[in-house]
């Protein structure tokens, strides 16, 4: 996206807002807002060319604390509704900001669909394998074995596997980071946006307050130890035997992303379409 | 310190990188000061917020000597830092809501060594005279600091503050 001649260029204090964030000290959270503004004003983005879109959780407060066009939707629905915003507004840099419980449970089933579509849009999801909010119940990311008064012993389950499904629910960039990188968080973000189609972004984002064990995670993020790859067989067979502490951009796809505007018939179904059929009175 | 960390060998690559160590500083004091706002610690906020002004006038000293050298675009990736991020900025995992007065300073004191540490390690291994130069000034002011930091700290450890009882802890739902 080109930077408008007359502005001059934004930098990463220039996307955040005055609102104070009331996440807790220590949360990996502060990380991936100063990552994801570092990236914005990398790739020469201006406030009011991106629109930030999240639902509810913790991390989901992230909109507010950006200084870009916000939606703070409803549980589980970022994905709908940063979807239409694309779809509406191709020309504007769309990101989805959420957290495991928020993007896995109660919006997984839009995860898969949204992996599917291939809509140019980047969801960040800042994974700390629990619901911190509501106080510290398991998330679908969560260890089987991590002993909580909510789940005594462990909730047994098998724990989702985020990059595993949107390989192959068809995203076209997936990638892990860690937060308490934030600098190579910010390439891996700036890559992800700037790669057509759907992009995922799993950032490690340590709960310090619920899970204060992830303070470990720090000693056990690595590097990937082989190069990104675009051959998805290859990809889905890393991602399954990692350990989820290998970090970087794990898979580069080439699809087509989704383009609303030159699908036949697309024209007289667009939003001045749908926009009509909404209007009431003369 | 990996002294094979630095690899860029000119003025104007050392004053883009002290000055984006400086800069940091400075914003991340800014965000640790609202976080302390924020979970009721005044103590621990208005030191970050004082050190938020030093590193400011650091940054703007800085400025000053940049004058006309034109600095590289550097992407925030590509700084070449020892750790994850520039020595001068505090990890954001590191505090906490009820950090006392002595443990910010102790985080500040480590900051300012880490980038002394920096700059004299750069000192060291350059072959270039007015690279030689600077690092030394930098290393020089960094020390400054530091001195500065050693004695608020003791005088910190001198007159404690009274424990603060934690009125609102993180309670897991049970």
């Amino acid at each position: 996206m080109e930077t408008p001649a007359a502005c001059p260029a934004a930098k990463a204090g220039d996307f955040k807002s005055d609102v104070k964030p009331v996440w807790c000290p220590g949360c990996g959270d502060y990380h991936v807002l100063l990552a994801l503004t570092k990236a914005f004003a990398a790739l020469g983005l201006r406030p009011e060319q991106v629109v930030v879109v999240s639902g509810i959780g913790c991390s989901s407060r992230i909109p507010a604390y950006t200084n870009c066009y916000g939606f703070h939707g409803i549980h589980g629905r970022a994905l709908p509704l940063a979807t239409g915003v694309k779809v509406a507004r191709p020309d504007l840099t769309v990101i989805c900001a959420g957290g495991d419980g928020d993007g896995f449970s109660i919006g997984g089933n839009h995860f898969l669909h949204a992996c599917r579509r291939n809509v140019d849009i980047t969801y960040l999801v800042m994974d700390n394998e629990v619901y911190g909010m509501t106080k510290g119940q398991p998330s679908p990311t969560t260890d089987p074995t991590w002993d909580s008064a909510l789940s005594p012993g462990g909730t047994g389950m098998s724990p989702f596997h985020p990059l595993v499904i949107a390989l192959a629910s068809g995203a076209n960039f997936i990638a892990r980071a860690f937060a308490g990188d934030p600098n190579t968080t910010a390439k891996m973000l700036a890559d992800a946006i700037r790669h057509p189609g759907f992009s995922f972004v799993q950032i490690l984002s340590p709960c310090v307050t619920f899970r204060p064990d992830q303070k470990t995670w720090k000693d056990r993020v690595r590097p990937a130890p082989v190069l990104e790859t675009d051959d998805a067989g290859r990809a889905a067979r890393r991602l399954m035997t990692d350990d989820g502490f290998v970090c970087g951009v794990l898979y580069r796809g080439h699809r087509e992303p989704y383009r609303h505007a030159v699908r036949a018939g697309a024209a007289e179904h667009g939003p001045d379409f749908l926009e009509a059929g909404f209007r009431v009175g003369p | 310190m990996n002294e094979r960390a630095w690899q860029s060998s000119d003025v104007a690559g050392l004053l883009g990188h002290a000055l984006a160590i400086e800069d940091e500083a400075c914003t991340r004091y800014r965000d640790l000061a609202d976080q302390m706002d924020v979970h009721n610690n005044p103590a621990a906020a208005r030191f970050f917020r004082r050190m938020e002004r030093l590193e400011g006038l650091h940054a703007e000293k800085i400025r000053m000597q940049i004058g006309a050298h034109a600095l590289p675009q550097i992407a925030p990736w590509e700084y070449k830092w020892q750790d994850a991020e520039a020595p001068e900025t505090t990890d954001f995992a590191v505090v906490d809501h009820m950090l006392t007065l002595v443990r910010a300073l102790q985080l500040a004191l480590h900051n300012e060594q880490r980038a002394c540490d920096y700059f004299q390690a750069i000192e060291r291994a350059t072959t270039d005279s007015s690279v030689r130069e600077l690092a030394g000034e930098l290393a020089d002011d960094e020390r400054q600091h530091m001195e500065w930091l050693a004695r608020e700290l003791q005088d910190a450890a001198l007159h404690p503050q009274p424990a603060r009882a934690d009125l609102d802890p993180p309670l897991a739902q049970e």
